[in-house]
């Protein structure tokens, strides 16, 4: 058989594979490309840059917990002027399509700084922040579907960019909030950001993170996150990047199937930073000893009914291949 | 594994061969690996991250200094591990057995400043932040033979005062003091420091914050009595990634530019080793 296709598009911006990075898992995108082939992965997507710098969250920022970690880092970043200063000039050598992800403290912020990135030609798609735990404020725009809607609307139209929304599963239903995005004309929407979550120091009485809450993101969080690509791509047209706790190639294969067009590696570059690397390469080789010649034929191949966009297929059985120590 | 051990990139995963663990003081255990090119190019001060057992559990990998080199015919083949048992990723790295395959990241971090031969050289190390100081001792006796060498070690009891032989053996003068009395001073091991401070010594230290602490304002105060020495000190944050990725590691560094005079930098990749002043003290919260 000819080597499978594992190209796939969300919308315009076509990706090599279907494996990103995660925001906040692989810093500002270029400063691991001498040391991981980046051409071999479908994009990276940055941390979070907003308007102006963050120092982050007072230390201990981060806890493990059962199959996964807890994080409160706080958005820290060097801010649009230090991206732009530092950043920017390394970003168009990186050889795969670079995805900016930015959060502001108000919807003219957001506005401002998507204005800011479709000026640039380096960069190839906006993720807008629409869930980050940790800092004040930054959960109210992905909460509400009238308010979502309209700073996608509004971000999509100052950038000219293709753009996805990160979605938070901190919500009680995610479906409603993707579906605005939709309508606001988002290209796609990511999920998901990380579970609300809480560690405790109970000689102390305290709880081990200043802010009370921090986000749980991990292998742990892989069946929540799944459902949530499962049930949000049947009820809209547009892609879903899906995200949580993927650290190999079956992991991507069960995102697909739920219907995720594209997923993001997070937690587990902390493991090894070739790991997104690791698992498009045994992406690849899985989908040849399975006989799966084009992977898009998987996208959406469990849901009952499958989207008018997605190719029909039925794929073959894939196997539960143990992870290994990478 | 397609890991491989012989890359230069320092944070690409390597993959060695446990070679020795075993118990050498109450769950403090000593892992030996067998890597050729990480050996070849670890310097004193530097660190690995180490998975603790296959799979994904425990998730993240843990960080260690390099406690030692293993060398054969002259040339270094391997590294030691110290490790303390303090949790399920420790206690994995305790049953890991001679013969198998071990990954980890590495060597990672900016190393010790080691000055110049001339110096007195005074290792400060309190509980298992014993563990770079025998590779730095090895390093710095191979150096020069001369040179003035000192090691200062502190621990709760007795039993936590790692590496006093070892060290004592590569020509050092060592002191100890623990907490109870119970092997050399009673009392910490800054107080032993003290006397010792002059100007034209150089001060490397490894250990908990209260120790760091302690050693900051002594520093301080010998600053401003006129004595000029350099001292660094070795972080000990917890690293989920050690490679700059995750900005979990942060320690508060002292910054002009900042409102607050500070910011956040990583210790796996701004560190782990720093200037003591470098670092804002009063910030640091001891959660244990």
């Amino acid at each position: 058989m000819n080597s499978p296709s594992l190209a796939v598009s969300i919308g315009p911006l076509d990706l090599r594979n279907p494996v990103l990075t995660a925001s906040g898992t692989f810093g500002l995108g270029h400063e691991f490309a001498d040391l991981v082939d980046l051409s071999a992965i479908g994009g990276v997507v940055t941390k979070t840059v907003t308007m102006n710098e963050r120092i982050g969250n007072p230390p201990p920022r981060t806890m493990e917990s059962a199959g996964g970690m807890l994080n409160s880092i706080g958005l820290m970043n060097p801010g649009w002027d230090g991206f732009v200063e530092r950043t920017l000039p390394k970003v168009a050598a990186l050889p795969c399509p670079f995805i900016l992800n930015i959060a502001g403290k108000s919807e003219a912020e957001f506005v401002e700084l998507s204005r800011r990135a479709g000026e640039l030609a380096e960069v190839a798609a906006l993720e807008l922040n629409l869930s980050c735990p940790n800092v004040s404020g930054g959960l109210d725009f992905g909460r509400d579907p009238v308010a979502a809607e309209q700073i996608v609307a509004r971000c999509v139209e100052a950038s000219g960019l293709p753009l996805m929304a990160k979605l938070s599963p901190n919500v009680e239903d995610v479906v409603p909030i993707a579906q605005a995005c939709e309508r606001g004309g988002a290209t796609a929407v990511s999920l998901i950001n990380t579970f609300l979550g809480t560690a405790i120091d109970w000689r102390a009485r305290k709880t081990i993170f200043a802010r009370g809450i921090a986000g749980v993101s991990g292998p742990a969080i892989k069946p929540m996150a799944l459902l949530a690509v499962f049930r949000t791509s049947q009820a809209i047209s547009i892609p879903v990047v899906g995200i949580g706790g993927i650290a190999s190639a079956t992991d991507v294969l069960e995102y697909l199937v739920a219907g995720a067009t594209a997923v993001q590696v997070g937690t587990a570059c902390f493991l090894d930073p070739a790991m997104p690397v690791t698992i498009a390469v045994e992406l690849r080789r899985l989908l040849q000893s399975e006989g799966i010649e084009d992977i898009r034929a998987l996208i959406g191949s469990a849901h009952p009914s499958q989207p008018k966009h997605v190719a029909s297929a039925t794929p073959r059985a894939v196997n539960q291949a143990e992870v290994s120590e990478k | 594994m397609n890991a491989t051990c012989s890359s230069t990139s320092s944070a690409q995963m390597r993959v060695g061969i446990v070679t020795g663990n075993v118990e050498v003081a109450p769950d403090c255990w000593r892992l030996e690996i067998r890597c050729p090119e990480f050996a070849r190019s670890a310097t004193p001060g530097q660190f690995l991250m180490l998975r603790c057992r296959q799979g994904l559990d425990p998730l993240l990998s843990r960080a260690f200094s390099i406690c030692d080199l293993i060398y054969e015919g002259g040339e270094p083949v391997g590294l030691v591990v110290l490790q303390v048992v303090i949790g399920v990723g420790t206690l994995a790295l305790t049953k890991r057995v001679v013969g198998e395959e071990i990954g980890f990241l590495g060597p990672l971090g900016n190393p010790y400043d080691l000055g110049t031969p001339d110096e007195h050289m005074i290792m400060v190390a309190g509980g298992i932040g014993a563990a770079p100081f025998l590779y730095v001792a090895r390093f710095l006796r191979a150096r020069s033979a001369e040179q003035r060498l000192t090691y200062l070690v502190g621990g709760r009891n007795k039993d936590f005062v790692y590496l006093a032989d070892e060290i004592a053996a590569l020509g050092c003068d060592v002191q100890i003091a623990t907490d109870d009395g119970s092997l050399g001073h009673q009392g910490y091991v800054t107080q032993l420091l003290d006397p010792l401070l002059a100007s034209g010594v150089r001060v490397l230290a490894c250990g908990p914050n209260p120790m760091f602490k302690s050693l900051a304002s002594l520093v301080e105060q010998k600053r401003a009595e006129g004595l000029e020495f350099a001292c660094q000190v070795s972080t000990e944050e917890s690293m989920p990634c050690g490679y700059g990725a995750c900005a979990g590691c942060v320690v508060p560094l002292r910054s002009d530019n900042h409102p607050d005079g500070f910011r956040y930098g990583k210790s796996c990749v701004e560190g782990p080793v720093f200037p003591v002043e470098a670092i804002r003290w009063d910030l640091i919260r001891s959660i244990h």
